[in-house]
Formats: structure tokens, sequence, C-alpha cells
């Protein structure tokens, strides 16, 4: 079976990295509500209980918003101008899909390889961020390369499962 | 090859996909990062050199995503969007709608004015028009529809009164609008409460003028009113929407949180309300965390194909060439401003509100600042345009989704013919901001 395509019932939860991946944007989000918060409450008593919090926001930014995409890739939930081509045969909009996730895995392909580049440089570097706790660069970009290989990789097996539906294979949509 | 012409080529390859039902996020992208490397291989009058343009392409690309993501102001986006869930979730949202119901169901049109306060209620603390759309015209339209109110009138008040998200704070528009335009998103905040509040005053006056026309949409129930003891109560309950509110609005107001660190203690403070009330659980907390992850990823990869989109459209320069040539037309600012605002109404029955502010900013903010006009306003002026085209047919979203959640019973025409009501209370709405910017830079300015 392919195993980008999820054997459940609820398809839009996408595999279980893709889960996990969720997940971690799920913590990330209650991280940035706490970090935030904890430092408003630090300020009103003059004492700082999270060091480089503005820096710690900014990485878990990253896990928070970009680890969901392949989900909401596997739950076709991207949005998109569908009143042109609503009158079109089911066939045609699944050419019509398979256009979009072709233009989408570009888009991400590129954003992998421009993310691969920063993890290196900043790998080979060893850069850090100044403050109190010396965070390495890296870890930022990493997440980032991460999150864009699940979504190429989601958007591989969309493209894939798009190509099997025009050639009149059955699969699980996903 | 020449910039304008690349920019325009890459402009029209973008609706052209667009409307091949591409998703926006991926057409923007991907269209940029073509347009960009094209703009690097090819440099006016000389050969196209591919290998030239890689290095710069992806520098560009990487920088700006991901500087686009590792950021702190806009972690106010997923926080004011997991706020939104969690109130939700919480019951906080629906507890304002049910002691409106019980204050106002006997006035004229009463459970319509309900719903659409609840609306305004909801919108201003959730953020979004289509979540309060679609969570309010679940709970009050079959209510209405129950006390025999029309379909039109129903369906109607929540399609319009679901609109109120936009402009009433905090609006997740105001945000994507403050990123490309890098103004304060508290002044634009405050700057959306005053037309926020007058559209919501305007809806209830409309909705009154329609019951005192037309008293059958809006029969006065008939059982007995409530006990004042029990209004009382009612009313007690909408404290913690209360609460939400003044950490938002007064806590921005007087400068007390950045919009950020408002998101946070609202959020925080929803989760705080909802387990001590017992109306949060393992499971919705769940549902509701999930929600916002998803919808904070899908409106960031728009904004971020979008950020690419605007450092390409900027390094072509056809903004100012198109700037150039509307100021050499010698067209006055309101025939500009006419054609603007005629613009946005246009893309707005048929596209998106995000998709619409990310795809006409990089041409008409800098058209509205070569013209000398306040951007400030000129962001209420947009998202009120946006928040129309939620209801103009044939690609009103609003109604679309009232559409799905009202029984079967009720047409996608009955509804249309509902909102029409309200269009044209919104047109005079519009009509005042854009005439007396004052509406929108009262508060504001006091706020300095």
């Amino acid at each position: 079976m392919d195993p980008l395509i999820s054997d459940e019932g609820d398809n839009t939860h996408g595999t279980w990295p893709e889960r996990a991946s969720l997940f971690l944007a799920m913590v990330g989000i209650a991280l940035l509500c706490a970090i935030v918060t904890i430092t408003v409450v630090s300020r009103t008593i003059y004492r700082p209980i999270i060091p480089d919090d503005v820096l710690l926001v900014r990485e878990v930014m990253v896990a928070a918003i970009l680890l969901p995409l392949a989900v909401v890739t596997a739950g076709r939930t991207h949005i998109s101008v569908t009143i042109f081509t609503n009158w079109t045969s089911t066939r045609t909009k699944v050419w019509l899909s398979l256009l979009g996730h072709l233009v989408g895995t570009a888009f991400a392909g590129l954003l992998m390889f421009a993310g691969w580049r920063l993890l290196k440089d900043a790998w080979l570097a060893g850069e850090y961020f100044d403050g109190d706790i010396y965070l390495p660069s890296w870890i930022g970009y990493a997440t980032f390369m991460l999150a864009m290989l699940l979504f190429v990789l989601r958007l591989l097996a969309m493209l894939w499962a798009d190509i099997r539906e025009l050639r009149g294979t059955p699969h699980a949509p996903s | 090859m020449e910039p304008v012409t690349l920019a325009t080529a890459a402009l029209s390859l973008v609706l052209v996909l667009l409307a091949l039902r591409v998703p926006i996020a991926f057409a923007l992208g991907g269209v940029a990062c073509l347009g960009l490397f094209v703009f690097f291989a090819w440099r006016p009058g000389g050969e196209f050199e591919a290998m030239r343009a890689i290095r710069p392409t992806m520098s560009l690309i990487g920088n700006t995503s991901f500087e686009f993501v590792h950021n702190y102001p806009l972690s106010m986006i997923p926080l004011f969007i997991g706020l939104g869930h969690i109130a939700y979730h919480a019951g906080i949202t629906t507890d304002l709608y049910d002691a409106m119901r019980v204050w106002l169901a006997r006035l004229p049109g009463g459970l319509a004015m309900a719903s659409v306060v609840g609306c305004g209620g909801f919108s201003a603390i959730t953020g979004s028009s289509v979540a309060c759309a679609s969570a309010m015209g679940r709970i009050t339209v079959p209510e209405m529809l129950r006390a025999g109110y029309s379909k039109e009138l129903s369906t109607g008040a929540v399609a319009a009164g679901g609109t109120l998200g936009s402009l009433i704070p905090p609006s997740l528009l105001f945000v994507i609008y403050s990123i490309f335009t890098e103004e304060s998103v508290r002044t634009l905040f405050l700057a959306g409460i005053g037309p926020g509040l007058l559209s919501l005053l305007g809806f209830l006056i409309t909705i009154f003028i329609w019951a005192k026309l037309n008293p059958a949409a809006a029969p006065v129930p008939t059982e007995q009113e409530l006990p004042f003891t029990e209004k009382l109560r009612a009313l007690a309950g909408i404290w913690p929407a209360g609460v939400l509110l003044c950490v938002i609005i007064i806590g921005i107001y007087w400068g007390f949180f950045t919009p950020t660190e408002a998101a946070a203690i609202s959020m925080t403070l929803a989760l705080l309300i909802g387990a001590a009330r017992r109306r949060l659980n393992r499971h919705n907390l769940f549902a509701a965390f999930r929600e916002t992850a998803i919808q904070t990823s899908t409106i960031f990869l728009i904004a971020m194909g979008a950020k690419i989109f605007v450092s390409f459209v900027s390094l072509t320069r056809i903004a100012p060439n198109l700037l150039d040539w509307i100021q050499g037309t010698g067209a006055p600012v309101f025939v500009v401003m006419a054609c603007v605002v005629l613009f946005y109404l246009f893309l707005g029955m048929f596209l998106d509100s995000i998709g619409i502010l990310v795809l006409t900013l990089p041409f008409t903010i800098p058209l509205v600042e070569g013209y000398g006009l306040d951007l400030i306003w000129f962001g209420v002026v947009v998202i009120k345009l946006l928040e129309i085209g939620l209801i103009t047919p044939p690609v009103g979203l609003n109604v679309f989704v009232i559409k799905s959640v009202a029984p079967k019973t009720v047409g996608l025409e009955q509804i249309f013919k509902g909102v029409a009501w309200f269009l044209i209370l919104d047109l005079v709405v519009l009509l005042a901001i854009l005439l007396i910017p004052e509406i929108s830079l009262f508060i504001p300015d006091t706020a300095k």
C-alpha cells in the first residue's frame, strides 16, 4: 500500500508521520500561548521567567505553522477558486486537481530546496542566535525542512492518486 | 526580458491558474518563484543565463519564506484563531446569543436582532466571518424559522451578521493587511471598531424596518415573557465574553497589551474559563487545537506565497509604473478611488477575501500611497469591501455557509434575497466610511 495514503476511514488526518507533525503543531500553538502569557505575567512582576522569549516564540512559530501542511493537503483544504470550473465533468476536475498538485509540488519543492540550503549554511557555519541560551539557528531551519519534506511527499502522493484516478484505478483519495 | 512585461505575464498566469482551480497559495508562490528565476536569468537586453539565477532566486525564496514564519508579531494569528475555536467549544460565544435572545425576542424582528448582536460579539472574539456565520447559523436559523420568521430574514440576517467579523477586532484580514502594508495592527484594529459598530447598528435598523414593513416576516412570540430575574440570569451568563472583549479591545486601546499579548492572554483566559465551567474536555480541547493548527497553516501558506509574489512584483517595479500611468491620465483622486472600489466589489463576487487581499495589495497600496491617502483608512475601506464580497452573488461565501447549515427547505435564492436588504445598508455604510474618514480614524486618534 502507498505509505502516504492513510488506511483509516478519516483520511483528512493523513498517515502517522503527518498526524504526529499535526500534533506537534498543536503543542506548538499551546506553547506559543504559554510563552507569551508568562512573559506578560513576568513583566507585571518585574521578574523575567522565560529567557529569550521572543526568540523561542519565533522558533515555535515555524513548527506551529508549517508542520500541519501535509495534513492540510491530505484533507484537500487549501483555498481555491471553484466558481469557474464547477460546471466541468468529474474527469476534468481530476485533471485540474492534478494541475494544482503539480504547481504545488514545484512550489513546495523549491521551498524545500531553499530550506535545505539555509540549513546546510547554518550547520556548516555553526550559527546561533545571540541571547541568554545561545540557541543554534539550524533548529528552525531543520523544522522548516522537515515540514516541507512532508508537504512535498504528501503532494507527490496526491499527484499519484490523481494519475491513478485518471487511469481508472480505484484508490483511497486522501 | 523587460521586468514590467514579465510582471504582467506573471499576473496573467496567476489569474489563469486561479481560474483553473489551482489553490491560491500554490498559484501565487509557484508563479512568483518562476518569475523570480526568469527575472534574474534574463536581464533586459541580455541573454538567458539559467545558472546565474539559481543562487539569488533560492536565497530570496528561502529567506522570504523562512523569515515570514519565523516571526514574533505574527504569532497573534494562531493565537486569535485558537481563541475563537476555544471560545466556541467552551460555549462562550453562544451564551452571548442566548442572552440577547432573552432580552430582544419581543422587539419587532427581535430574534434576528439577537442573531446579529450575537454575530457581532462572536466575531469580536473569533475574528472570522465564515466561522461566525457557520456557528451562529446552526443555532439561530432553525430557531427563527421555528418562531415563524421568514426564510429570507432568518438566513439573510445571519449571513450579513457573520460579515461583522471582518471589521470588528480582532480581524484576521486586518492582520494580513498589516503584513503587506507594514501598518500597525493595533491602529488597524482600533480603526475597525467604529465602522464595525456602525455596520452592526445599521443591520439592527434594517431588521427593525423590515419587521415593521412586513410583520408577517418576524412575528412577535406569543408565549409569556420571562420574568426579570430570569433575564438578569441570562445576562450574567455573558461575563466570559465581556472579559475577553475587555482584554482585547480595552487592553489594546489603553496600551496594556500589544495585539499579540492580548491574543495570548485572552486565549489563556478562555481556556481557564472553559475549564472552570466544565465545558472544555479532552475531546473538544483537542478538536479546538487541531482546527486552529489546520486553519493557521492554510492561511499562512497563502500569505507566504503572496509574500514571495510581492517580493517579485517589487523587483519588477510594475506598481510604480502603473502609478505613473494613472497619474499621467490626470484622473482626480475620487475617480481613482471609485475605480478601486468597483474593482474590489467586482473581485468580491468571485474570489475569497484572503485571495483578493494578497493578490491586489501589491498594486493598490503604491497607488493609494502615491495619491497621499491614509493607509489605515484605506485598510478599513478594503476590509469593508471584502465584507460586502462575502454576501454578494454569485460567490457569497457566507451565503453558502448559511445554506450548508440551514434546513434543506431553505433555497439559495431565498438567502440571497434576504441578504439584498443588508447589502443596501452595507453600501450606505461603505459610502459613509469613504466620505467621512473620521468614522475609522477617530478611535485610533484618541488612543495615540
